[in-house]
């Protein structure tokens, strides 16, 4: 429960929101895509904190007596969010790729008119 | 550009640079795959600091470096092979009669060993190496394409590779 | 196109007001969904089987409490994402090889010659 990281996952999402509809670049697009991605697993991770907690690993080097840890669960499911992401950042900047070589523009106005 | 036996070579000072790094890398990265259940980190972690071993060869050494040095082929086989072991080793807790991914030999070493606990160090080698090829492939893809634009810029007579 | 850009910048800026309520409202109201204050973590690393479970405080307080007799492993989060959920790691591993063969048959080459082919009868 950290104040901050609540109020900046929201402003994350509502910033990726508004480039994927309104910016012209389609390199952008694809960015606002993933700060999207990147202000939910924020969201996630924040939410089993605890004050005066450690990480949940049992090393003895660095336990002091009377620790006590952070929730484990929401960490282990934000592993598979990231790895989501990154893959579809990469199939869409591979689209990327594809679109430049055929049309020869970089404005998402002119890509709209379907040739066949 | 400058050209020393076919391969483009960058400055001096990056290509230096590139040299330092690159074994430091590769070490810390087997480092977090290998001790994924003593330590932070694990085997998705380590897999992709390890891929990042690609794109420092590429900074120091262009292209044609970078793809004389790593066969895609090899890298493109062996992630197949990476995800198939994983579910043999799941597999192996249905054969023993419990659940998809149960602990069926988790007491071969004491707390705090290198192969302490059974088949989630296994798992983590397996998901680990997977990783390791599959960015690789896909960052030597997407770098591949930028040898063919440089090739027909460079080439007047029009030679196809 | 003026009044589509204007209703668009009226429905985000309703989202960021909604969001930033509930965000307040969640970090004044709703209770911690783990608070593990009442469990001593060096006296468990040396009896790993001392607590008992019969009356939990949810899912995370029975993995904290179990997890070094039943898995062995030091690492809390490795073990859950390798053996309390490893069908979920199943699945992601097959998004990877989904996302790097979808890329390797978009961006081959042998599909542009086909293409240029086609075009030129």
């Amino acid at each position: 429960m950290i104040y901050t990281n609540y109020i900046a996952s929201v402003l994350l999402i509502v910033l990726g929101l508004y480039t994927i509809l309104y910016k012209k670049h389609i390199i952008k697009i694809v960015l606002g895509m993933g700060i999207v991605d990147y202000g939910i697993n924020l969201l996630i991770v924040s939410i089993g904190f605890n004050d005066g907690g450690t990480a949940p690993i049992f090393t003895m080097s660095e336990l002091i007596s009377g620790a006590y840890f952070v929730d484990p669960v929401p960490q282990a499911l934000t592993l598979t969010s990231i790895v989501i992401g990154a893959c579809v950042d990469a199939m869409a900047l591979s689209l990327v790729i594809k679109l430049y070589k055929q049309y020869k523009t970089t404005n998402a106005d002119e890509i709209r008119r379907l040739r066949g | 550009m400058k050209f020393k036996n076919g391969i483009q070579e960058q400055d001096v000072i990056v290509k230096c640079a590139a040299d330092k790094f690159l074994p430091f890398a590769l070490v810390f990265g087997i480092y977090v795959i290998l001790f994924g259940t003593v330590s932070p980190g694990g085997g998705f972690q380590g897999g992709v600091i390890v891929a990042s071993a690609c794109l420092l060869l590429y900074l120091g050494y262009g292209v044609r470096g970078a793809a004389d040095a790593i066969n895609a082929e090899v890298l493109r086989v062996n992630e197949a092979i990476g995800a198939c072991i994983y579910v043999i080793l799941g597999v192996a807790g249905i054969l023993c009669g419990c659940n998809f991914a149960a602990n069926v030999f988790y007491d071969i070493g004491a707390v705090g060993d290198l192969i302490s606990a059974g088949t989630i160090t296994f798992m983590s080698y397996a998901v680990g190496y997977k990783v390791l090829t599959g960015v690789g492939f896909l960052l030597l893809l997407m770098l591949g394409l930028l040898a063919a634009a440089d090739d027909d810029d460079e080439t007047p007579a029009g030679e196809n590779e | 196109m003026k009044a589509k850009r204007a209703a668009g910048l009226v429905a985000l800026v309703v989202i960021l007001v909604i969001g930033l309520y509930t965000a307040s409202y969640t970090y004044a109201n709703v209770p911690l969904t783990y608070d593990g204050s009442d469990v001593d973590v060096t006296r468990l690393y040396e009896e790993p089987g001392s607590y008992d479970v019969s009356d939990p405080d949810g899912i995370a307080d029975i993995i904290v409490k179990t997890d070094l007799e039943k898995t062995m492993s030091v690492n809390d989060v490795a073990s859950i994402v390798f053996d309390y959920r490893g069908y979920d790691t199943l699945g992601e591993s097959f998004i990877l090889l989904t996302a790097i063969a979808g890329s390797f048959v978009i961006l081959s080459k042998s599909a542009e010659k086909k293409s240029k082919g086609g075009d030129e009868k």
